[in-house]
Parts: C-alpha cells; structure tokens; sequence
C-alpha cells in the first residue's frame, strides 16, 4: 500500500476514525489501530471500538493499492506533527512508513487480519438537514446520562413523531427534546431507536466540521466516488431512497455536497439507515456506525404537567450570567439555588453552608402566585443555554414537581427539571 | 466518654497561638484522653482539638491539655452549666454499606431484584470450590446461580464459569444458569458473560435498601 495525502486531510481522517478507537484493555489491532486503506485515488480510514465505528472516505494520489492497521493514535500525532504538504505512506506487513519533507517514521503495524471485520453499511434510508440536526443534538445529547450504570439512560431516543423526528434525552433529573418538524420520519419498524449519546456527540463535532470546510470535502464525497455502495449520492442510494420515507426532504439533494439546503441552513443532508441492531450516520465523506441500547425508554410524556400556574418570562443571557455568578458559592452537585419567582421578577439565592451565601435579583415577567423553587445551578444553566431566543420561559407547578424550561416562541424545545427539595 | 458544657475561653498555643473568646460551647473528653471543643454548628468539626496522647491538669477554673510537643490547649472555664460522663463500652467499628455481604442479603430478601419471578432456594450453595452467592429457580423451571459483586468485573465472571462447570455436574440442578449481579458491571464483564452465555444485572442498592435517592428524579 502507497499513497501520497495532504498533512490536512490526513491528519484529520486519522483523528476522526481515532476517535472511535478505544485504546483501552489489551492493545490489538481491534483496540488501539486504525484501519487504512488505499484503492485506486481513493483512501478508507477506519476506527472502532465494536459499538462505535467511523469510516472515513478521502481523495489520495494512489501509488498502490493495499492495506494497514497502525497504531491509531501515534499515527496521528505524527501526521499532525509533520511539515504542512504532501504526506506519503508506505505500508508493509510488519510496518508502515509516513515521510513528509525530510521526516521519516517507521511504525510497526498490526496484522491487517485481527482488525475486526465489519459489515457492509446498508443503503441511507433517511435524509436529515444538517443544521436543524445539529441545533437538536446540541439541545438534547448534554441530558443523556453518563453513569454506565444506567445504561438506557446514556442514549438518545430517536423517536418518529407526526410532525417529524423528536430527539429524547434523560438522566432521570431532567430531560430534554426537541422535535424537528417537517424532517423525514423513520424507516417503517424503526420509529423508536435508542442511540448512544456518545456516538451523537460524535455526530455534533462531524457536524461541526462539516460545516466548517462547507464544500471542502468535495472530492472526497461519497457521491463522487467509486467506493462503497449505497451512500449518499450513490445511486443505489437515492434507490433504496425511493417511497415516503426514504424521500429526501423538500429542498434536499441526496449526495448534492454543493450546498444545496434542507430549508434551515446549509450543507449536504444526513443520510441516516436504521438496521436491527445498529444505525449509521453519513456526513460528507465519513460514516459513523453506532450499535443501539436495546431496552425501554421511560415514558417521557408522563412527566410533563399537564398545566403550570405560574411561570415567567426572563432574559436568557442575564439569567444564564446570574446564575453562573451564584453557582461559584456551589461546592458539590447537592447545593441548590433557589428561585422566587413573584411579580416583579426572579430573586436567586445559593446558600452554602461551608461557604457562603449569594443573591441576585433580576427583573422578568411573571404570572401566578410567588413561589420558590430550587434547582441544581448547572443543570438549570444547561436547559437555560439550549433554548433558542433572548428571552426563556420557566414553568412552574410548586416546589416540588417537574418545571419546564422553553422557548417562548418555539414549541419545539422543551427541558424538563426536577426541582430539589430544600427546607 | 465526658461531655461539658460551659462558658469558657479557649486558648492554643503551639504551632501558632489562637484563642477562642468567652462563649458557651460543648466540651468532648473522650476515654483516649483527648479534648475537643464544639460550637452548635459545623456539623463533626471542632473549633479546636488536641489530638491523644496528651494530658490534661485540671484546675477548678481551667483546664490545661498538654501533648508531647508541648503545644498547650487551654480552657478557661467561667460557668459549668452540664457536666455528665457515661461509659461507652466496646466499639464495634463502622460498617461500610454497599459491601457484598449486605447486597447479598438484600438480594437474598429481594430476588426479583434480580429477575422477576426468581425464588431463592438457598444462600452460599456450596460447589466444591467455593459458595455461590445464591441459588434461585425461575419460573421457566430453569436454576440460577447468582455471583454477587460490588463492581461486577471480568474476574467475577471468571468465579461464576467455574461455579457453574462444578454445578453443572449436579443432576438435580438442571437446566441451570448464571447471573452476575452487581451495582455495576464493567464493559468487559458484559462481553465476556454474554460471550459465555452468563447474565447479567445492575441492582440499585439505595432501591433495595428502600432509601429515596439524595436527589429527587423525574422518575
């Protein structure tokens, strides 16, 4: 295997695969290599760890076709570390060599035949728009639960609604969604998934990137290229594309990575395909494979009131700075800070005991009766920060039932907080 | 163990010099010979302490505490307004919740916990090698053999596959299985029990126990 590569591109494609890369327990090929491929001007980079696998396709000056699994993370670093320009990569059975300029690595690979073999991606089932997707992820993926104790709560419930996709995340003390309305729905017996969060956070930073380099990737989509089948721009693609789900939504291009928009903002759509037990994600030129949590998602809808006798309307930024000014008294996640809520505005307070206390008074616009409820400051700020808007609303029903945190002027966001109970 | 409680001053020397002015505040002489001295806040935490071995002279208006460096706790005493001794006996030590012991009663009590419909047929069933935790039955007729962990890790799937080889060749416990159940299974105690056929299960103890978690939940 030979290839000659921008550093850039590289070291990007290493980074992005890497990241699925455990890098943990034994060190096999399976758990700390990547996995590189070079077919005709066409490279593969793969990473994964068995639950999270990334593929990432890029244009490469081919010399020679074959394959190597290196070291994930050293060949990186040193792709990162080498002069900006032309990178070329050598690889034997035993080692593989990375030269740019007048730098020379020699690094012993892993045997190409213990990298796991992974399954062919199904064709992309549903095309999604990036940015109304990446505005969601950021909403809701910071309420999935880390504790792998809980591990349905670690995921993200993917959920086919009337009016379109609606992302649900919960760590048992809030809980966050957010519906995508006018988004394609999910593959017939797939309208409910449960993906983990870590492979969605994963998603966001693609997103990000994806967004960055706009057209960038060109010759590195799919759609442009020979290898694979079945994604996005891929005929066979737009194919199994075909029928009321599979239809990309209005303003949409499959494979179209010339910025073409879904009708919120720019980029390539997101093709996604739904399999029994994993789902796959494509952004421009790279594939991300997520196994899915199999079990039950609590029954959300229960949760929320169904009426709150008293709410208020507040500047985002203002409560968000308040708030982040008072949780500097907070020492440990069982601090609260309490609200009271009245007519003339919201009263803060954090009380602790080893500390200090702090108080701050900001003027909003409420309804109800005066009541006092406390929350865990960070937990509140996060609900706070998703909403969309300058100003939020905070819903009440006591001290001690669930209060929601929204938009005032878009239903499609909701965050829901347990209060805590303070004497 | 001897608690006072009067109005004192209290004064350190040592190290540094700090006093404590006149207040009223509760005195700990314990049978270890040290003093402590509380005000009612700060939970556990003394305003000042001398720490054993140290001794102490007591005069009818202070008392002197002295440890081997020669640091020098004193109290000035004013008013006595309780002085009371009791003798505490033996103590037996603290001990720590969440240990296997404790989850395997509360497993013992609860083996639905575990899976719903399992009855506990004996505890520490011996094998030959060694007691699994619990023996159960399942409503499908099937016997379970359940290792209880407080982190379920490889080394406890490790234990139960040689348990349940040794229970295997007992006629009467057939069809049989097993379970490891812990607060919390790791990853690669997950892969290798499902790679060898074994369950496993993540039992919420402070549940069990009854105990409402310290912070309230949606659900």
């Amino acid at each position: 295997m030979k290839f000659r590569c921008e550093r850039d591109a590289l070291v990007e494609a290493l980074q992005t695969a890497g990241r699925a890369v455990s890098g943990r327990g034994t060190v096999t090929a399976a758990t700390n290599g990547v996995r590189i491929e070079a077919r005709g001007n066409q490279l593969a980079v793969v990473g994964t760890d068995l639950d999270l696998t990334v593929h990432v396709e890029l244009a490469a000056v081919g010399l020679d076709d074959g394959v190597c699994v290196a070291p994930a993370r050293l060949a990186a670093d040193i792709v990162r570390a080498l002069e900006p320009g032309a990178v070329t990569v050598e690889g034997g059975a035993d080692e593989v060599e990375i030269s740019a300029a007048r730098s020379r690595f020699v690094v012993r690979t892993y045997a190409v035949e213990e990298f796991p073999v992974l399954p062919e991606a199904p064709a992309a089932q549903v095309w999604l728009a990036p940015a109304g997707l990446a505005d969601a992820l950021r909403q809701v993926v910071r309420a999935a639960s880390t504790d792998d104790a809980r591990p349905l709560l670690t995921g993200v419930l993917v959920s086919a609604e009337p009016e379109g996709i609606r992302l649900v995340a919960t760590d048992s003390y809030r809980l966050a969604w957010r519906d995508l309305p006018g988004s394609a729905s999910l593959p017939v017996g797939s309208e409910q998934i449960l993906v983990p969060a870590r492979a969605l956070v994963e998603l966001q930073r693609l997103l990000a990137s994806s967004a960055k380099e706009g057209a960038g990737r060109a010759a590195a989509t799919p759609g442009h290229s020979d290898a694979g089948s079945g994604e996005p721009g891929d005929a066979g693609a737009e194919r199994a594309g075909s029928g009321e789900e599979g239809a990309a939504p209005d303003g949409v291009t499959p494979g179209d990575d010339g910025g073409t928009s879904a009708g919120d903002g720019g980029g390539a759509p997101i093709g996604l395909s739904i399999g029994e037990l994993d789902a796959t994600f494509w952004v421009g030129g790279v594939r991300l494979t997520t196994r899915l949590l199999d079990g039950r998602f609590p029954d959300y809808r229960q949760l929320v009131p169904p009426a709150y006798p008293n709410s208020v309307r507040i500047a985002k930024a203002g409560l968000i700075d308040a708030l982040r000014r008072v949780r500097l008294l907070v020492r440990d996640n069982t601090t609260p800070v309490r609200l009271t809520m009245h007519p003339d505005g919201v009263d803060l307070s954090v009380v602790s005991q080893e500390v200090g206390q702090a108080s701050e008074s900001l003027d909003a616009s409420a309804t109800g009766e005066e009541v006092t409820i406390a929350f865990n400051p960070s937990y509140l700020i996060e609900g706070v920060e998703a909403a969309v808007g300058d100003d939020v609303v905070l819903e009440v029903v006591d001290a001690t039932k669930p209060a929601t945190v929204r938009s005032p002027d878009h239903d499609d966001y909701r965050y829901l907080l347990m209060p805590v109970r303070v004497s | 163990m001897r608690l006072v409680i009067a109005t004192c001053e209290v004064v350190y020397e040592g190290r540094l010099s700090a006093r404590l002015p006149r207040a009223k505040r509760l005195l700990l002489v314990k049978a270890d010979g040290s003093l402590s001295v509380h005000a009612d806040d700060r939970a556990y935490k003394p305003l000042n302490w001398m720490s054993p071995p140290c001794t102490t002279e007591a005069y009818p208006d202070r008392w002197v505490v002295r440890n081997a460096k020669g640091e020098t706790l004193t109290v000035g005493i004013d008013e006595i307004h309780l002085d009371v001794a009791h003798d505490l006996g033996f103590e037996p030590g603290l001990e720590k919740d969440g240990a296997e012991v404790g989850l395997q009663g509360l497993l013992a009590d609860h083996p639905e916990a575990i899976e719903p419909g399992l009855v506990l047929v004996s505890r520490e069933h011996e094998t030959g090698i060694g007691p699994v935790d619990l023996l159960c039955h399942a409503p499908d007729g099937t016997f379970v053999a359940v290792e209880i962990k407080r982190r379920g890790e490889v080394d406890g799937v490790e234990q139960l596959t040689r348990y349940l080889e040794l229970l295997a060749g007992d006629n009467r416990l057939r069809p049989l299985r097993g379970v490891l159940a812990a607060q919390k299974v790791t990853p690669q105690a997950r892969r290798l029990a499902a790679g060898r056929g074994i369950g496993w299960v993540e039992v919420d103890y402070d549940r069990l126990r009854g105990l409402e978690p310290a912070i309230p939940t949606l659900f």
